[in-house]
């Protein structure tokens, strides 16, 4: 590889992973935002995650031991196949409905970049507990995003929260429906970020 | 079903995959690489080009791997593994044969492929033919249609962060941001094709 | 040398590890077939029953949903064109006519309920979709359902339920299509009255020589 080709691979490379830990999260979960329409099924969507993500931790962390250098990416994605096939057939088998309704979203968390990352960075070094929380608490922050996002598509979008009707949005206001169609969560997602990136830089210049 | 109208549907579902579902901008895939290598149009495009041959292709043999391994074993759950083997080891194959074979080549479209094994993009598409059940020559369509909407889309992101790249933007916008106020607006405006193939 | 060095020792592994995780996935994947099968089954009843004119308790159990479905549905036979006939006690009450077709995001897959007349409506439901929630998803509810039980009725000629916006008046072969979701009522229109227009032809024929 020459000095160009291996540059222009670090430039993008360094576009996914160098930035601060809020692009990082935003990244990993793009996927995930088409089922930000409706609460109840951001929350399942969440729940997989976050339990695929500690789970997969855990393993990687179990196995680090025996797990072969060169073959460490492709067992740190069988896990995660692992992890992910299981809660597909425990939702197609006892929740038909939502298993409908995150269509593919589900299977697609295997190739969620934040959980191959957190294996990578953590889960490969360190003794399975602590994996296992960090695992828990990445997922429970990216978590936080998307039901962020999904709280206010369906506030403003539908009027409801998980389903229920709320006192003003559903009946004096006049409903969004841009929010209930994918521009919507762009949109959503955008304040989001804005917000927290504020946020953050205001810590910064506290500190 | 004549052969005119089975071709007319042909098209048609090639139509939808890459403007009124158009993959990233309706089903959210591929956001990662469309929000990171969307700085330079050039970049853009030489991805973007990459993305429509292996998308084609993988689609392709991922039907045939369904339809003649999977379904007839009874291991339907297994495609979630199976797929990813088989797009990157397509990956890697085609990155060999053009290493060896065009220095220009690789150069343009080379150093891309290995970011195409992790793009969820190419795994949703095979997983969206699985579900609604398409038969080859659709998965084909379907393939090529995805991946030129995937083109297009990055290809005109990059084009307006360019046009952007001097203009004030509120310091919490930048960066990840502003791209995706840049792509609602865009899934607005590929909305507008929705009413194109009605009755179709 | 270390265990984890030698040159077969990462293909031993892999090999392993695939097996043992495998292993794990069919069991369960067997397992958890049955129930599949079960539930899609299940919604197949539920929405063949909400549709016919029989009277179903809404909170009532998936056993007791096979059990009224067993008791009154019969398969397609060869005269009623690929509608299920539906007996109560020893006569018939109706057909249920199933259609499927694409709708915006995937298929839609129902059935639409029909008097022993062969034209009167007596209900319509839902046993897959995907379209948007809030939007096209909306057919699915009560609101826009409710139509098909009042009486509607499929016209002698040409199509046989047209439908008009949200807030129209209807006459007795016309429903209210869902503002914001013109793409799926549309798609919807189309997929029901080609299977009913179909149906009436059928049945047409098969009556006459009578």
């Amino acid at each position: 590889m020459t000095a160009r080709e291996s540059a222009a691979r670090q430039a993008v490379l360094d576009g996914l992973w160098r930035n601060n830990p809020v692009f990082r999260q935003i990244l990993g979960i793009c996927s995930a935002l088409a089922v930000t329409n409706l609460l109840l099924n951001t929350a399942v969507m969440c729940a997989a995650l976050t339990l695929t993500t500690a789970m997969s931790c855990l393993t990687v962390s179990l196995l680090r031991n025996w797990t072969p250098r060169r073959v460490r990416m492709m067992v740190q994605v069988l896990i995660i196949a692992f992890y992910v096939i299981i809660i597909d057939l425990v939702l197609k088998a006892f929740w038909p409905a939502m298993s409908d309704n995150l269509g593919p979203y589900v299977g697609l968390i295997i190739t969620n970049c934040i959980i191959m990352g957190r294996c990578e960075a953590f889960a490969n070094s360190h003794r399975p507990a602590p994996s296992f929380a960090d695992g828990a608490f990445s997922g429970l922050g990216y978590s936080t995003v998307l039901l962020a996002v999904a709280f206010f598509r369906e506030l403003l979008g539908m009027g409801t929260l998980f389903g229920i009707a709320a006192p003003f949005f559903s009946t004096a206001w006049d409903k969004w429906i841009i929010m209930v169609m994918p521009p919507g969560a762009f949109f959503t997602l955008a304040c989001v970020v804005w917000f927290l990136r504020s946020r953050q830089a205001a810590l910064e210049e506290a500190k | 079903m004549n052969l005119g109208s089975e071709v007319v549907g042909i098209i048609a579902l090639c139509f939808a995959a890459a403007f009124t579902q158009n993959i990233v901008l309706t089903t959210f895939l591929g956001l990662c690489p469309f929000l990171s290598v969307s700085r330079e149009v050039t970049t853009a495009a030489g991805l973007g080009v990459a993305v429509v041959f292996v998308m084609t292709f993988t689609c392709a043999l991922d039907w045939l791997a369904y339809r003649y391994v999977l379904q007839p074993l009874r291991l339907e759950f297994f495609r979630f593994i199976l797929f990813i083997v088989i797009i990157a080891a397509f990956v890697q194959l085609v990155e060999m044969i053009i290493e060896r074979g065009s220095v220009t080549l690789y150069q343009n479209l080379g150093i891309f492929l290995p970011l195409i094994t992790v793009n969820c993009a190419i795994l949703g598409a095979s997983l969206f033919m699985v579900i609604r059940g398409y038969s080859f020559v659709q998965t084909v369509a379907y393939g090529f249609g995805s991946g030129c909407g995937w083109l297009m889309a990055i290809v005109a992101m990059a084009g307006i962060r360019r046009k952007l790249a001097n203009d004030r933007i509120p310091a919490g916008l930048q960066g990840p941001g502003i791209a995706m106020v840049i792509a609602g607006i865009m899934a607005l405006a590929f909305i507008g094709f929705s009413g194109v193939l009605q009755g179709l | 040398m270390k265990l984890r060095d030698r040159t077969w020792y990462p293909v031993a592994y892999m090999f392993v590890v695939t097996a043992a995780f495998s292993v794990v996935l069919v069991g369960f994947s067997r397992v958890t077939r049955e129930r599949v099968e079960a539930n899609r089954l299940l919604a197949f009843e539920r929405a063949v029953l909400q549709a016919s004119s029989l009277s179903v308790a809404p909170d009532a159990s998936g056993p007791e949903l096979h059990a009224l479905y067993a008791r009154s549905v019969r398969d397609p036979d060869a005269g009623s064109a690929g509608a299920y006939r539906v007996i109560e006690n020893g006569s018939l009450r109706g057909y249920v006519l199933p259609f499927e077709g694409r709708g915006f995001w995937d298929v839609i897959k129902g059935v639409i309920g029909l008097a022993p007349d062969r034209r009167t409506i007596t209900g319509i439901s839902f046993y897959a979709q995907r379209e948007t929630p809030g939007l096209g998803a909306e057919i699915v509810k009560p609101r826009f359902r409710a139509q098909f039980t009042g009486g509607k009725r499929m016209a002698e000629e040409g199509e046989p339920l047209v439908f008009k916006l949200e807030n129209e008046p209807t006459g007795p072969t016309e429903v209210n299509a869902i503002t914001g979701a013109s793409q799926t009522c549309a798609r919807l229109e189309r997929i029901v009255n080609d299977r009913l227009a179909e149906w009436r032809e059928a049945m047409d024929k098969a009556e006459s020589p009578e």
